[in-house]
């Protein structure tokens, strides 16, 4: 009834508005990156999708045979399911470790500026946070490229292109593979800055 | 008014009224039509003196009566008691009707883009209103947070500020990429190729 009794132009009117109102309302919600850490732009807004095939088949250089192009062919769009299903929870955790990432360089930030203020050694915190900052850095780019793989993977029409199917797949895997190993490499720096942090605290004990 | 009695009408009996005898009363106040006779008009009104020219016949008399009553009638055809009920509803309605319904056409296109811009002001105002006040959070938010890093840089970071710090590394340490991130989810057999 609703709808009858506005018109088209009152209607695209007020999803214009609705549309402003939020970028708006949500523009200033996202979290900018602390100061020496670089969160890589949104890829998918900047290339097509026919553009990112190119590249990874030019760095692939697969050639699928015919028996796993029947294979893709028959069984892709019941992975594509799957696949979906995978990209919701992994964006969860890839938001849930920027997050963890950027709050601690923060803290971090502040606290290493506030020893140097009082006089205190900061070297080798400071070195260790530069390994913790690269190893963050490296984190954001894989994860942007494991993003708009999967993105990619799910939307793909796969029963038109088995091959950018696969070797989308193929990327995607090795973005995941990549992740992890960020992951952990990050975990890796985080003994250095305990073992600074703890001759700092010490030092800070005994003035 | 007065209305003549014709002069050669014959006489009749007093119990049997005529029609002319009930005109006067009818045609009370109204014109009435002359009728087209070589003879002239059968009545006058308000005619008087020597213009004066009766009607020919009784006949014609009850033909003009007739003229003026139908006339009476079709001016105010639902205005008696009766039939006013009648009256509004097959007359003053559908004249309502056939005047309201273009009007309402007419109006309504107009009547929604007004809302539509009036609601889409007060959308306009609500988004600048909410942006101003974030803007404010921000602002207030960044000030904050400069002011713990001035604090930070100002006042002097203590022992428990770096032990605090250690123990928040603890979650990042503990993190399990191999878990998160496991590599099998994307295997041919987890997709089922």
């Amino acid at each position: 009834m609703l709808k009858s009794l506005i018109s088209r132009p009152a209607r695209l009117l007020y999803a214009c508005l609705v549309l402003v109102a939020s970028v708006i309302y949500f523009a200033p919600m996202a979290m900018s990156a602390p100061a020496g850490l670089a969160e890589p732009p949104n890829s998918e807004k900047t290339t097509s999708l026919a553009e990112r095939l190119d590249k990874r088949q030019a760095e692939q250089k697969l050639d699928i045979g015919s028996e796993l192009k029947q294979r893709i062919l028959s069984k892709c769009e019941a992975a594509q399911g799957l696949v979906n299903k995978l990209k919701t929870r992994d964006g969860v955790i890839r938001d849930k470790y920027k997050n963890q990432y950027f709050q601690f360089a923060e803290k971090l930030e502040t606290i290493t500026t506030g020893l140097a203020k009082q006089g205190v050694s900061t070297s080798a915190l400071v070195s260790a946070q530069q390994r913790l900052t690269e190893a963050i850095n490296q984190y954001l780019v894989d994860a942007e490229s494991y993003r708009v793989a999967i993105n990619d993977l799910a939307s793909i029409s796969c029963q038109s292109d088995p091959e950018g199917f696969y070797i989308t797949l193929q990327a995607a895997r090795a973005s995941r593979e990549k992740l992890k190993t960020d992951v952990d490499s990050t975990a890796r720096t985080v003994p250095d800055i305990k073992n600074a942090l703890v001759k700092i605290k010490s030092e800070l004990e005994q003035q | 008014m007065d209305i003549k009695q014709p002069a050669t009408s014959a006489p009749h009996q007093p119990d049997q009224p005529m029609k002319s005898d009930l005109v006067p009363e009818v045609v009370e106040g109204i014109p009435v039509k002359q009728p087209n006779t070589p003879t002239g008009p059968a009545t006058q009104v308000n005619s008087s003196g020597p213009q004066e020219q009766p009607p020919t016949s009784e006949v014609e008399m009850d033909q003009v009566l007739d003229e003026v009553s139908a006339k009476v009638k079709s001016d105010q055809p639902l205005t008696s008691p009766k039939h006013h009920w009648l009256g509004r509803v097959f007359k003053k309605h559908p004249k309502n009707n056939v005047k309201s319904e273009p009007t309402r056409s007419n109006h309504k296109p107009l009547a929604v883009a007004i809302l539509a811009l009036a609601v889409g002001l007060c959308l306009m105002v609500a988004a600048y209103l909410v942006y101003k006040a974030d803007g404010d959070i921000n602002r207030s938010a960044t000030q904050n947070q400069h002011t713990v890093r001035q604090a930070g840089v100002n006042s002097s970071v203590t022992a428990s500020d770096v032990e605090t710090l250690s123990v928040e590394l603890q979650s990042i340490e503990n993190s399990d990429g191999s878990q998160d991130f496991d590599p099998s989810a994307l295997s041919d057999a987890s997709l089922g190729l």
